[in-house]
């Protein structure tokens, strides 16, 4: 399925066109910029159109009733978009299939389009997937699980929410993961309080502390970690699936009427995984070294198909990129590796994105994200020669 | 392309000039670099701040666009970004390119010790400069009709970097190299993708350091 995203007028973002959004791509830009909203839009657009695939998949499964509604204001201001929206915001999402069809759901004069009966997606291209988004609030977590039966009733906010519940159901099944690159092991202990998070060396350093009381980068890199390993392998479409549709048709009494139209098996699933920030408090080894377990988990040890988005302020994740490009070129076995061709990696500067592949090679342009370091040594020679 | 600037390029845009100066070059050597000043063209290496290979001995003239612009009424200069120079072969219409030359000289660097003002990257500036020039000589129809009949069209920016700092014992900061070096890993200019540049029919390159503008 390609993917292609319009935004016009919404907060920072001035106008953005996606053509094709790749499997895996990232935006690096200042604070500010826009790439966080840029990603929300996508977030938020991809889930819309998830709920348009359930939403046919009930119809054309003899539910004749609409099963729910689309609140597109709630979405928005879920998103933090309340502020950025205006008459004249323009959001186009377009998807085109192998089939040949294309659905289109667009929101433009502070309506949403493209969710009515008329446009409900054919049988055959009816996809199921599930949407993370792994906000930078998840270096809280650790500290929300201790205290969460004190906190109960507090909220943090809509993304902290949905990375918090993605963290829960994704350490229901999991007793230890590996983190290699910080040289630890994850551990989850069920006690009757609840579950306890354990951080335990596999350095030379033998120690074991709970994970709130491990370091800012073990915070926020090990969501990540978990997260982007549950939902690339360990995640269960199935019941997902049963807990969207048929929890729905239980709830309303309409079992009877249901004739399925096609089985789980049957549907394109595919896991649409958005970070924010990876590099959160992270030395710049640390960061390259979170990548390369990102895209092993989502591209080379994952069951489930993935498409995968980042934002971020480092340039060292991007130039890292190109290590990962070569080692895939080369066809290097061992170790993270990229295909050039599913990758995209974009600037976003002033509401706008500027595209940092390089055409006529396998590379990414990281260039302009070295302008600070000969910012800082044009002004030093500067210095020296006025002095001098 | 001289008497373009000099007669058409002044009527379309009616301007209140008697005296337009063009300050031009020609040559056909195998090596040589540019740099935005009189004189133009370098033949001696690090001279310069743009290098060309010229390995099909085209001749190829080159024109400083910035120096034609800066004699012209305030009025039109104002808000109008400019490119520095125009190279383009002249004996087989097979290259137009428009040249953009980033420079570190201590005027043009600004200060970054304190906490406030904008800071605008140089390649934005420049790449906004290429296109700024691009749009307003396409806007002439009879140059517009030149530049056409050339095969290759780009606009070129020359992303000069950052000497390493360097003391007197002979300890040299790497980090200007080091960020830099996915410029090492290729010989050939970068083609970046820039949709408002394409939509005109040429294509954005960018040469880092010293590394020079293949002709062939």
């Amino acid at each position: 399925m390609k993917e292609s995203l319009y935004i016009k007028n919404l907060g920072p973002i001035k106008n953005v066109e996606l053509l094709d959004i790749k499997d895996f791509t990232v935006f690096i830009g200042e604070s500010g910029s826009g790439k966080s909203t840029i990603m929300k839009a996508i977030g938020l657009f991809r889930w819309l159109y998830k709920m348009q695939n359930i939403k046919s998949y009930l119809k054309h499964s003899n539910i004749s009733k609409t099963p729910f509604q689309f609140r597109i204001d709630e979405y928005l201001k879920n998103c933090g978009f309340e502020q950025f929206i205006n008459n004249k915001t323009e959001i186009i999402y377009k998807t085109e299939l192998d089939s040949g069809n294309g659905y289109e759901l667009k929101y433009a004069n502070n309506k949403l389009s493209g969710i009515s009966n008329s446009d409900l997606i054919d049988e055959n291209d009816i996809c199921f997937n599930k949407i993370s988004f792994i906000s930078e609030t998840r270096n809280i977590i650790s500290l929300w699980a201790a205290k969460g039966a004190s906190l109960a009733g507090g909220y943090l906010g809509f993304y902290f929410h949905e990375v918090y519940n993605d963290f829960e159901k994704a350490t229901d099944t999991l007793k230890e993961l590996p983190v290699s690159y910080l040289n630890i092991n994850f551990s989850v202990k069920k006690t009757k309080m609840g579950k306890k998070f354990s951080i335990r060396s596999t350095g030379e350093d033998d120690y074991e502390i709970d994970l709130k009381n491990s370091s800012s980068g073990t915070q926020t890199s090990i969501p990540i970690s978990v997260l982007s390993n549950y939902f690339s392998s360990v995640f269960s479409f199935e019941d997902a699936f049963n807990r969207s549709v048929l929890n729905y048709l239980s709830n309303t009494d309409k079992l009877t009427d249901f004739k399925p139209v096609k089985n789980l098996s049957e549907i394109v699933q595919k896991a649409y995984i958005h970070i924010e920030e990876p590099e959160l408090s992270l030395y710049p080894d640390a960061q390259c070294l979170l990548i390369n377990d990102v895209v092993e988990n989502c591209f080379l040890k994952n069951k489930h198909d993935v498409g995968l988005i980042l934002s971020t302020h480092s340039p060292y994740i991007i130039n890292h990129l190109n290590l990962l490009i070569k080692a895939y070129d080369t066809k290097k076995t061992e170790g993270a590796k990229l295909n050039y061709d599913n990758l995209s990696v974009y600037q976003v500067e002033k509401g706008n994105i500027i595209d940092l592949k390089i055409k006529n090679e396998r590379l990414i342009n990281t260039n302009p994200l070295s302008e600070t370091i000969d910012r800082i040594y044009d002004a030093y020679n500067k210095l020296d020669e006025v002095s001098g | 392309m001289d008497n373009l600037l000099l007669v058409d390029f002044i009527q379309h845009y009616r301007l209140n000039i008697t005296t337009p100066v063009i300050i031009s070059d020609s040559t056909n050597a195998r090596y040589f670099e540019l740099k935005d000043d009189n004189h133009l063209i370098y033949y001696n290496k690090n001279e310069g701040t743009a290098a060309y290979i010229n390995n099909s001995d085209y001749r190829l003239k080159v024109v400083n666009y910035e120096a034609f612009i800066k004699n012209l009424p305030q009025a039109f200069k104002q808000n109008r970004g400019v490119c520095d120079l125009i190279v383009f072969t002249t004996e087989k219409l097979k290259y137009f390119l428009l040249n953009e030359l980033t420079d570190t000289l201590p005027q043009y660097v600004v200060d970054f010790t304190s906490t406030s003002g904008a800071r605008i990257g140089k390649r934005k500036k420049a790449i906004s400069q290429l296109l700024s020039t691009l749009e307003t000589l396409i806007a002439v129809l009879s140059i517009k009709s030149f530049i056409n009949t050339f095969a290759v069209r780009e606009c070129i920016f020359f992303n000069k970097q950052a000497t390493p700092p360097q003391t007197t014992n002979g300890f040299t900061i790497t980090a200007t190299a080091s960020f830099n070096r996915v410029n090492m890993l290729t010989q050939n200019g970068f083609k970046m993708s820039y949709p408002d540049i394409e939509e005109l029919g040429f294509e954005l390159i960018e040469y880092s350091g010293l590394k020079p503008v293949t002709i062939v």
